[in-house]
């Protein structure tokens, strides 16, 4: 009865401790196995497109797949790793301490399995080795048997036995019996050649994402699935671990990198990945996780792809600075909020568990999880474009709320935080002008590149840009830059900026006379044209300086369509005395292109499109101490060429446009406040400077009767110029376009005009078009023709 | 004595909570396997093991046990040797030699080496004058400990462990007076605080210095978090399958830990932890009394039979019982360090079932040969 007795009081002991555990602590114990197997997934976000003005993409998401490796399943499984990590450990045994890889060679995968096929068996019998010893190469051998004799595993299994129960001489080559060892040696050349191939297909990827990998794998030389195996190999062997801060932030040892999934690629396109997954029993080891790849057009031209900027992950372009770190995280913040504010119940229901605690963690978790998710693979806008337009690119990423099994695999579904995607953005840009565009841009630079070297100057000082608008609505059509980099640094667009000292020259003279003209009709200080004196190449001596023109232009120097079609400075050294500095000022601000001085600003002032960031732009401004006449031609006055196109749009209809990237957007106009007569005269000026004056070697854009305006500037004095050509179509086209630009070349040797450099691109750029039959019809063929 | 008397005289309440104990196994077995395919083949062989046992067992019930006495110790004899003969005709699987592999399934000798143990034990503990000193213990020791030093060999330390109590038991059933079991128990002990420094295998160590650990732990440290997907893995699962099943449990065949494979080894060394996930601390409760009822029952029947042999082995197969599924439900709520003991008639593996079945039959058919028990006639 005592025995009873014993058992029973020893049955009440364990029942009480079961009635606690199951019922005092259940919640708690509920908890543990809903963290066991419910699971946050993500699920990445699409960004919207940025298509051109006629709905192509360019700059657009496709998905791609992220390859990992938990290493350590890869070498117990893979027969190729078994095979090499088998051989190593049996030949440290035996004190040789071969180092075998998976890059071909005389330690090679070949030579590894050779060696290990010859392991003596007697070796594998108990005893014989320490015991984990035994068990690491008794998995090595099992799996290198099992995919060279094709036997299932558990005749191998058996196979193993018997040979352990009689090794005799018997290598691990003989064990399974039914295949020789040649055999065997030809079954896993097969296994090592689709493992080579896999290599050789994923050496087409793009490189790999280092996030979180340790510093060796960054250093990796050659890009490719073998040598980033061999980095893991070593890190595996020499039982590295990862690192983590604890709550002292003190530095701690973690997890075994070979248990942990390492990034091996990430961008895998869906062929590749597709075949991964396939075959993935015979790649144990490797993980394919979905993921999204921003992808910019085939054809799409190095200097708009600057000016669309990139994205970056968050996690891949930490913030500098304790300010940074702060705006970063109020958007992370703003992110959570905004994304889970309304949809965390769908996420986590209700109805998910009856403790409420929990369900209340949950959600916390939910928050946690995406913030995570945000932190670690949200992409933003991190220049141009991209990242003045991130607001409305940026989609939303997705979650679920899953329960999954032992093995992570998805069971049920509880709740979901939709995906939702970006906003597509159509810009304004044409793509096929900016691809012919960027190769005259890139044409010249060759071009003037060469000329330069042929002179003794320096190459690397040429710079060309070009920007084409629409001078009806201020769309920019294309923006051209070249180069977009110097000694592997990028370099803001020329097209948005300026070089040197960035002298307009005689571009700006048609805004001083639309000045001139508007100070006479209101009073304003200026000179009246009846006084004006005949042009003798000479000017006045001004404070020590000889200020001259660069022709004899007379007394028809006096008129103003003359004196703008032949650019003659003493016009406009007398245009310049008038207005005074404020005048000037005035002109450059009634074109938009300084900020208003002494009165309201009505708007018109644009430092640079909105859709551009401030970092990519230069806007407009006086400069230096220079002399008003000198201003008066352009001197002391910076400005970028896509300003100047918007003014010269201007003076093409009348009304000063926004400028501006977003297709379909309806920007305020700005009246130049003058008569129509004025106007008339000017563009009479700019038409005659093209057809008589000193554009009139551009015969495409005589044909094309284009209004236009040289302007060269010298470079202090070092003998270069700035070479410019702005102007305009006449009238609009079919499509109700009106094509204006302006093109720059910097630092074209001396003696070369703006004609001769900028003037020639933009006419080869029209002599192209109007090859084209696409472009002549959008851009050139006029209305009713 | 005729059948029909031999069949009449059966305690049929100990065969039916026999039975129920297999059926509520099956049923287990049935909710462990139905979602992995890996393991679906377990339940039809435990099905026919079951059929076989409960078989056999009735056949067992049958035989004098006067047989089995005579042959005791060839019987025990024969359990030792094929203990012995593992380490050369047995099979490795996940590292330990317990089995032979024959065609379709595997005889695990250990469990069988627990009811010769019995016994054997029996035969030699019921000379009742032997028994009484200090010295008359060292047979029954070696009897005991030689199959289960053998077992330990293996390595099986679960099943090894379950010959202590066994012969602690019998001993005591046998006359060995309290105190001298007191002093084997403390032996015992000793013994195994040495094995522990001096003769355990690493893996055995580190079980029960997690054990030991496990009870201040805080799971949200990352240290030991590793340890719960290491070497605490398997009864840390099974504590969340026991304490997430609450009063009533998720139902059968909805045990999330069960379903979904976090609990290894469900259909053997954790199957307890699936009743609790699955019907609760009311369905673990039940199973316990079922025990509960076989161990009393058995030790009812020990009392109420004058031959010491029929007695002891009654004693033996309740101890037998008793302790293993004790054991069993301890592992699986980590009250004790983990080690892979089976329940008994619950747990799948056809040479557990069949052995305990035999043994319970065993004692059936000895309760069934009993002689009257008269008041006074000195029986203790």
């Amino acid at each position: 009865m005592r025995i009873g007795a014993i058992f029973g009081l020893a049955l009440v002991i364990v029942q009480s401790y079961l009635l606690f555990v199951m019922t005092a602590q259940h919640e708690s114990w509920l908890v543990r196995s809903y963290q066991n197997r419910w699971s946050f997934r993500d699920v990445p976000s699409i960004r919207g497109a940025l298509l051109d003005r006629f709905d192509r993409p360019l700059s657009h998401d496709e998905p791609r797949f992220e390859l990992s490796c938990i290493y350590e399943r890869f070498r117990l499984w893979h027969p190729v790793a078994a095979a090499i990590h088998g051989a190593s450990l049996w030949s440290s045994l035996r004190g040789d301490l071969r180092n075998y890889t998976y890059a071909a060679g005389p330690l090679g995968p070949e030579v590894a399995a050779r060696d290990f096929l010859s392991l003596p068996v007697t070796a594998l019998a108990e005893g014989v080795l320490p015991k984990e010893v035994r068990k690491a190469l008794l998995q090595s051998a099992y799996t290198v048997l099992v995919a060279c004799s094709e036997r299932t595993k558990a005749n191998v299994r058996g196979d193993l036995r018997s040979a352990l129960q009689n090794p005799g001489m018997l290598q691990l080559g003989d064990v399974p019996g039914v295949r020789a060892v040649e055999d065997m040696e030809e079954q896993f050349a097969g296994i090592l050649s689709r493992f080579r191939a896999l290599d050789e297909t994923l050496s087409e990827v793009l490189p790999p994402s280092v996030v979180g990998a340790p510093a060796e794998m960054e250093t990796v030389k050659k890009h490719s699935l073998i040598a980033q195996l061999d980095l893991l190999r070593t890190l595996s062997i020499e039982q590295r671990r990862t690192k983590h801060l604890d709550k002292q932030g003190i530095e701690r040892p973690g997890e075994l990198i070979e248990r942990t999934a390492r990034l091996l690629f990430a961008n895998v396109p869906f062929t590749i990945a597709a075949s991964v997954r396939v075959a993935a029993s015979d790649q144990p080891g490797l993980l394919l996780e979905p993921s999204v790849l921003r992808v910019a057009a085939a054809n799409l031209p190095k200097s708009l792809a600057q000016i669309l900027g990139s994205t970056s992950q968050l996690d891949r372009g930490p913030p500098q600075g304790d300010k940074a770190w702060q705006r970063f995280e109020d958007y992370i913040d703003g992110r959570v909020d905004n994304a889970m504010a309304d949809d965390l119940a769908d996420l986590v229901p209700d109805s998910l568990t009856p403790l409420q605690d929990h369900s209340l963690a949950l959600r916390d978790a939910a928050l946690r999880s995406y913030e995570h998710l945000l932190r670690s693979s949200e992409r933003r806008g991190s220049s141009g474009i991209e990242a003045s337009l991130d607001a409305e690119l940026i989609g939303k990423p997705g979650m679920r709320l899953i329960e999954h099994d032992a093995q992570s695999r998805e069971q049920l579904l509880f709740g979901s935080l939709r995906v939702q995607k970006g906003n597509d953005v159509a810009l304004t840009i044409d793509l096929d002008l900016q691809n012919l565009l960027d190769a005259e841009v890139q044409a010249s630079l060759l071009h003037w590149q060469a000329e330069a070297t042929a002179k003794g100057r320096d190459a690397a000082r040429v710079d060309v840009a070009c920007a084409v608008i629409d001078a009806q609505t201020g769309d920019v059509l294309a923006l051209a830059s070249s180069p977009t980099e110097l000694d592997k640094q990028p370099r803001i667009p020329a097209a948005l900026s300026w070089r040197g000292n960035g002298a307009i020259g005689s571009l700006l003279k048609p805004l001083f006379l639309v000045e001139q003209f508007a100070a006479t009709a209101t009073d304003l200080p200026h000179k009246d044209l009846g006084t004006f004196l005949p042009c003798n190449r000479l000017w006045h001596r001004v404070a020590g300086q000889q200020l001259e023109c660069d022709g004899v232009h007379g007394v028809s120097g006096t008129r103003p369509e003359y004196a703008l079609a032949m650019s003659c400075n003493v016009f406009f050294f007398q245009v310049a005395e008038g207005l005074e500095e404020a005048g000037l000022r005035r002109a450059l601000w009634r074109f938009g292109m300084l900020p208003p001085e002494a009165i309201a600003d009505d708007g018109r002032y644009q430092a640079r499109p909105a859709e551009l960031p401030e970092s990519l732009c230069a806007a407009p401004r006086f400069s230096g101490r220079q002399l008003v006449q000198q201003r008066g031609i352009g001197y002391g006055i910076e400005s970028n060429p896509l300003s100047l196109a918007r003014a010269y749009a201007a003076l093409a209809t009348g009304v000063l446009p926004t400028i501006g990237l977003r297709r379909g957007e309806v920007r305020a106009g700005y009246s130049l406040l003058i008569e129509d007569t004025f106007l008339a005269t000017v563009r009479e000026g700019l038409r005659q400077c093209v057809q008589t004056g000193t554009a009139k070697q551009l015969m495409q854009l005589k044909t094309l009767a284009v209004c236009g305006k040289t302007g060269t500037a010298e470079i202090g004095s070092k003998g270069d110029n700035n070479a410019w050509f702005a102007g305009f179509l006449p009238t609009r086209s079919a499509s109700g376009t009106q094509l204006c630009f302006c093109a720059v070349v910097y630092s074209v040797p001396d003696k070369t005009h703006g004609a001769d450099a900028a003037g020639q691109l933009i006419d080869e750029l029209f002599l192209q078009m109007a090859k084209d039959p696409e472009l002549h019809s959008r851009y050139l063929r006029e209305a009713g023709r | 004595m005729k059948v029909l008397t031999v069949l009449a005289r059966v305690d049929w309440w100990l065969s039916l909570v026999t039975i129920a104990l297999c059926l509520v196994g099956l049923l287990f077995l049935r909710s462990t396997t139905q979602d992995d395919p890996r393991f679906q083949a377990q339940f039809g062989k435990q099905v026919l093991f079951v059929i076989l046992s409960l078989g056999l067992g009735f056949f067992c019930i049958l035989v004098n046990y006067l047989r089995v006495l005579r042959a005791a110790f060839l019987i025990w004899g024969l359990g030792v040797l094929s203990l012995a003969l593992l380490p050369v005709f047995g099979s490795v699987i996940n590292g330990s030699r317990r089995w032979y592999s024959l065609p379709g399934f595997s005889v695990q000798p250990s469990e069988f080496a627990k009811l010769t143990v019995v016994i054997g034990l029996a035969a030699l503990l019921r000379f009742d004058r032997r028994n009484r000193a200090f010295g008359g213990l060292f047979m029954p020791l070696l009897v005991a400990m030689l199959p289960a030093g053998l077992v330990l060999l293996q390595p099986d330390l679960g099943s090894a462990l379950v010959f202590g109590p066994v012969l602690l038991a019998m001993s005591y059933a046998a006359g060995v007076s309290g105190r001298t079991i007191a002093i084997a128990l403390g032996v015992a002990c000793l013994a195994l605080v040495v094995a522990y420094f001096e003769g355990m295998h690493g893996y055995q160590k580190e079980r029960i210095s997690v054990w030991a650990q496990h009870w201040y732990w805080d799971a949200t440290e990352r240290d030991v978090r590793e340890i719960l997907r290491g070497a605490a893995y398997q009864p840390w699962q099974a504590l969340i399958a026991m304490g997430s099943g609450g009063m009533a449990g998720f139902g059968l065949g909805e045990g999330p830990q069960n379903r979904y494979s976090f609990l290894p080894y469900r259909s053997e060394d954790y199957i307890f932890a699936v009743v609790g996930e699955e019907t609760g601390w009311l369905g673990c409760a039940l199973v316990l009394l079922l025990y509960l009822a076989l161990v009393f029952g058995l030790l009812r029947l020990a009392m109420n039979i004058r031959e010491r042999f029929g007695r002891l082995v009654c004693v033996g197969v309740a101890a037998w019982i008793g302790c293993q599924s004790l054991m069993h439900a301890a592992v699986c709520c980590w009250l004790v360090p983990s080690t892979g003991v089976p329940m008994p008639m619950v747990s799948y593996g056809g040479s557990s079932v069949l052995a305990t079945v035999l043994g319970v039959a065993l004692c059936l058919g000895i309760g069934a040969r009993r002689e009257p028990v008269l008041a006074g006639d000195g029986f203790r």
